[in-house]
């Protein structure tokens, strides 16, 4: 589904991917055929709750999901293709063209080897030509970017000697260390406090901009996509259902999944003796193959359609409305009568 | 980290008078006369008196133990009931008979755990998983001495590749003894078809001993690599662009090999005492045969002096273990500031 | 229901809760960490009053002494009359007037039981009834929780987050608690999932009037959720009031960076979002506190001020029911406001 880019000014462009994984019996179905284009220097959003796949898209863009789990699909970086591609190819790409902030502080850091050490690591990986002195001084820069105290001496401490929102910093500044065109940050400050989430936030932010990056925040935070990115995703059962620009998708929400999401967010000055709308049911299974629409089940806007069964039974068409997109059969509908 | 060090060393040293205190009692609380043993039940009481005297049991428990002690470290080891020997020069030949035994099986077997599991958790290679396993399998459940009989029957008899019992060919003379490890005498000798020699020699009893251990280790080893490959700085050292082999080693392997410090040394200690029944099974002149007919004939100095040096040994190599944590784990040293 | 007594259902006076630190092996420097250092607030019968706080806060620490679970170090806690104590035999029955649910749900039930014996087990640790009875009240609990009766006969790992969630709940009021203490309930759970434990923890209270001191750091769930809020750091009040006190007239530095930091999806209601900054928590710049007010190191408004930093403020009273521990209250917006936005749209 892409979203308004046609032309391909695009620094990031998925086409249809599926992810698969192999466990047990029945296979994981955890991302069914998504697609989407990032330009250079966006802030894209993607939002699911857990089990919805979101993770594995960005896994499956940096060729990180091992066999016997499948991969199938197109994700291109500045043109170049990377599914199908070498290790060695990926490794050029990995930490350079696209850094990736992985979401628990704690246990990103090898605890064993000093800070200071694991940010050269990153930026030796594709700067054979530097030497101690000068991976050193690059890295102690990069500690400084990113807002830790004292870098000269913070280098040289280990995992254990800094707090999460620091620990965080150290894994963003070995994300941009060599530039990237794409960061990716899947749930970045899940783990950490509000306030020093602001932090982290911000100094994201900031970086992004400068560096003129493009930007993919996974998160199940409604609120730091609203406050932090452009354009949303909405993932939902492996699937992208709804996409287009922040402010618009959630002022009007196309797709009922997205609707429901953010009604469920006590809004502030809600009163406690107004419930909260919630969303019947479970998360969809992935081991099974959807017929239709794989939020159908605990859709009850569908019931507003002439034939709510449909949803069950025929896969929604992408309806699109200008910069907004949605896969919805209700969407289509009203999408249809508003036009006349 | 001064302050950790010492701490561990002063430890080790009350572990060490512990064990010898512990050992000099319970010579002396086994029912038996050592006298009367050396003399015989015809042996009248005066002969019995003059005998003890001559030993030293006539003195208060206590200053027993001040004499052994003060003589022990000072080179004298008291005298052996039943050989007549000073007990020093006795033990100190099979005491190095059996610690290259042991450092030799540790070796073999510490790496080829290593190598194993190393190898079979990095590529899921299935028929290289399948004869490690089985090999551990049968390490782990099956008597040494019964390991060391097959391997002697079959690859030293039958096959003739490896020779039978003893340190060296009957040919073969011993080394000066400088260390008393013949490996080494022969090295420093320059006599490099002694060094082979005592090497081949040295190969079957090592396997036998070391075959337990490394199954041990392997297996150990092996689940810890397994643990770590799913952690996520293996994930994000892959993020940062390291190709996979390097991050492996950089970064996995020590994280799991930390946890099998302790019980590499363990078993390391264990195996530098000797082993009965292999060295009887291979003719090997080392520490334990010495020291189970001490035990049976009461002959005090000899076990004193093993259980003495055995928990020298021990507390040395444990006091290492710990200091080594403390070198290559940096959480384990001093205090953290981080939250 | 239990008759309702005019009496506060919680009393927290000056309550004090130390940590043991050491950290060398032979004894070296120990220092005692204060955990909860001078908490006092009341609970009324029937409300619903949220403690919130980052982590460091000592909310928590409060709650589980509040248990008897930590021993105090001074100051009292009190439940329904009765103070907690150590004394086994009182907190036997201390624990059928006030339960607690925990945050990960999954963690807190043993795996090897039914949902039937895990919700069955306080009733008999209580010796509450015969087995026919106990049986009945399952059936009952689980029903009102909002899960199938079948469920009784299913393991915690065959449920969802949210189920076991409710499996917790259905757990701690099986005994008919005066009080529930609810240790982040919904922080582990998804956005709807939450939605829906919010929704019947409300129901629940509506049903049995039972007084709720609810932990939590989401500020968006306290707001919504809570009647009466404190807001703790660093083992204080920082300041105490109603939810609109807090959230429209907020009075201390600090729950004013809180809430400036919360970020908010509805974007018609976004905050003139001028988030305050303040520097992350570091262990050094806490020696600097000495006799001062706790939060000065990150202060925006009195970092440098010398009352501040001399002197460590009292709770006082800045409105009716609504105090705030600060030299100077309700001065929220920092001296030099940053320039930092978090609209996208006014990036350079």
């Amino acid at each position: 589904m892409s979203t308004g880019s046609t032309t391909d000014d695009a620094v990031l462009r998925v086409d249809d991917l599926h992810v698969n994984y192999r466990s047990g019996v029945s296979d994981v179905h955890a991302v069914r055929g998504v697609s989407f284009a990032v330009r250079a220097g966006e802030r894209v959003g993607v939002v699911g709750e857990s089990g919805s796949g979101k993770s594995s898209i960005a896994l499956a863009m940096l060729g990180l999901i091992e066999r016997p789990s499948q991969v199938r699909g197109s994700v291109r970086l500045k043109g170049r293709e990377l599914t199908g591609a070498s290790e060695k190819q990926l490794n050029a790409v990995r930490g350079k063209e696209i850094g990736l902030i992985y979401q628990d502080p704690m246990s990103a850091l090898d605890p064993l080897r000093p800070i200071g050490a694991q940010i050269v690591e990153a930026i030796k990986a594709h700067r054979r030509d530097l030497n101690r002195d000068q991976l050193r001084d690059a890295a102690v820069a990069l500690l400084a970017a990113v807002d830790v105290p004292n870098p000269q001496q913070r280098y040289r401490d280990y995992p254990h000697e800094y707090s999460g929102g620091m620990r965080q910093r150290v894994a963003i500044a070995m994300a941009i260390a060599n530039d990237p065109a794409v960061l990716i940050a899947d749930e970045p400050t899940t783990a950490l406090d509000v306030t020093t989430q602001a932090s982290i936030m911000h100094l994201l932010q900031r970086l992004v901009v400068e560096q003129r990056s493009a930007m993919v925040l996974i998160t199940h935070n409604l609120g730091l996509v609203a406050e932090y990115c452009e354009r949303v995703m909405v993932v939902y059962g492996g699937r992208i259902v709804e996409s287009g620009d922040v402010d618009r998708v959630f002022a009007r929400p196309e797709h009922p999944y997205t609707a429901a999401l953010l009604a469920s967010v006590p809004r502030p000055g809600q009163m406690s003796n107004e419930p909260l709308a919630y969303i019947e049911g479970l998360p969809p299974n992935l081991r099974v193959e959807p017929q239709g629409c794989s939020f159908a089940p605990r859709c009850t806007a569908r019931l507003r359609l002439p034939d709510p069964q449909i949803c069950s039974t025929v896969m929604p068409p992408l309806v699109v409305l200008g910069e907004q997109s949605a896969e919805c059969h209700l969407a289509a509908v009203q999408i249809g009568s508003r036009h006349g | 980290m001064k302050r950790f060090i010492l701490t561990k060393l002063l430890g080790a040293l009350a572990a060490v008078i512990g064990a010898s205190i512990l050992a000099f009692i319970l010579m002396r609380i086994i029912p038996g006369d050592p006298a009367r043993l050396q003399l015989g039940p015809a042996a009248t009481d005066e002969a019995l008196r003059g005998l003890r005297r001559e030993m030293g049991l006539d003195q208060p428990m206590w200053k027993q133990y001040w004499i052994y002690m003060t003589d022990f470290i000072q080179g004298d080891w008291g005298r052996s009931f039943k050989f007549g020997q000073r007990v020093f020069p006795l033990m100190r030949s099979r005491f190095a008979a059996s610690v290259e035994l042991g450092i030799t099986a540790f070796v073999l077997a510490f790496v080829g755990a290593t190598a194993a599991a190393v190898l079979t958790t990095y590529r899921r290679n299935k028929p290289l998983e399948k004869v490690a396993n089985g090999t551990a399998h049968i390490g782990l459940g099956t008597p040494p001495f019964w390991i060391g009989l097959i391997l002697l029957l079959l690859v030293s008899q039958k096959l003739g590749i490896f020779p039978g019992p003893g340190r060296l060919d009957a040919e073969v003379a011993a080394p000066n003894k400088i260390t008393g490890f013949y490996t080494i005498d022969f090295l420093l000798a320059g006599d490099i078809r002694g060094f082979l020699d005592a090497v081949h020699h040295l190969v079957l009893p090592a396997i036998t001993l070391g075959l337990a251990p490394g199954a041990f280790l392997y297996r150990l080893f092996r689940a810890n690599l397994l643990d770590v490959a799913d952690s996520p700085f293996l994930l994000v050292a892959r993020m940062k662009g390291v190709g996979r082999l390097r991050a492996f080693v950089r970064h996995a392997v020590p994280n799991a090999f930390l946890p099998t410090l302790t019980a590499s040394g363990l078993l390391f200690g264990q195996m530098l005492g000797g082993s009965v029944l292999i060295e009887e099974l291979f003719n090997w002149p080392g520490v334990g045969a010495a020291v189970t007919s001490g035990i049976r004939t009461q002959d005090f100095s000899v076990v004193q002096a093993f259980i003495l040096i055995s928990a020298l040994m021990y507390v040395v190599i444990s006091a290492l273990i710990d200091v080594l944590y403390g070198v290559i784990d940096p959480r384990l040293r001093g205090q953290g500031s981080g939250r | 229901m239990a008759e309702r007594s005019s009496q506060a259902a919680i009393v927290i006076d000056d309550a004090h809760v130390h940590h043991r630190v050491g950290k060398s092996v032979v004894g070296g420097s120990s220092g005692v960490v204060l955990a909860v250092d001078g908490v006092s607030f009341s609970v009324a019968p029937g409300e619903t009053f949220g403690v919130v706080g980052e982590s460091g806060s000592g909310k928590s620490t409060l709650a589980r002494a509040a248990l008897g679970l930590i021993p105090l170090a001074g100051g009292s806690i009190t439940i329904d009359g009765q103070p907690v104590t150590q004394d086994r035999a009182s907190l036997q029955r201390l624990r059928r007037r006030v339960q607690m649910v925990f945050q990960d749900a999954t963690a807190s039930l043993d795996p090897r039981m039914t949902v039937g014996e895990l919700i069955e087990e306080p009733l008999i640790v209580h010796d509450i009834g015969t087995r026919a009875d106990r049986q009945q009240r399952v059936v009952t609990m689980l029903e009102q929780v909002g899960l199938d009766p079948k469920l009784a006969t299913r393991k915690p790992k065959q449920l969802s987050g949210g189920q076991r969630q409710r499996v917790g709940l259905a757990r701690a009021l099986i005994v008919e608690p005066q009080v529930v203490i609810l240790d982040e309930p919904v922080s582990a759970v998804d956005v709807s999932v939450q939605a829906q434990i919010l929704n019947l923890l409300s129901e629940l209270k509506a049903s049995t009037g039972v007084t709720y001191l609810f932990i939590v750091h989401d500020l968006a769930v306290a707001e919504y959720f809570c009647d009466r809020l404190v807001v703790m750091y660093r083992g204080a009040v920082m300041e105490e009031g109603t939810s609109a006190d807090l959230f429209e007239r907020v009075q201390h530095p600090y729950t004013a960076a809180l809430l400036s930091a919360v970020p908010v999806p509805d974007p018609s209601a976004k905050r003139m979002h001028r988030w305050i900054p303040i520097d992350e928590a570091d262990a050094a710049a806490d020696d600097e506190v000495g006799a001062g007010c706790r939060f000065r190191p990150r202060c925006p408004v009195g970092r440098n001020d010398e009352l501040c930093r001399s002197s460590d403020p009292a709770l006082v009273e800045v409105a009716p029911g609504h105090r705030a521990r600060c030299h100077y209250p309700g001065q929220t917006t920092p001296v030099s406001i940053s320039a930092h936005s978090a609209h996208p749209a006014e990036q350079d």
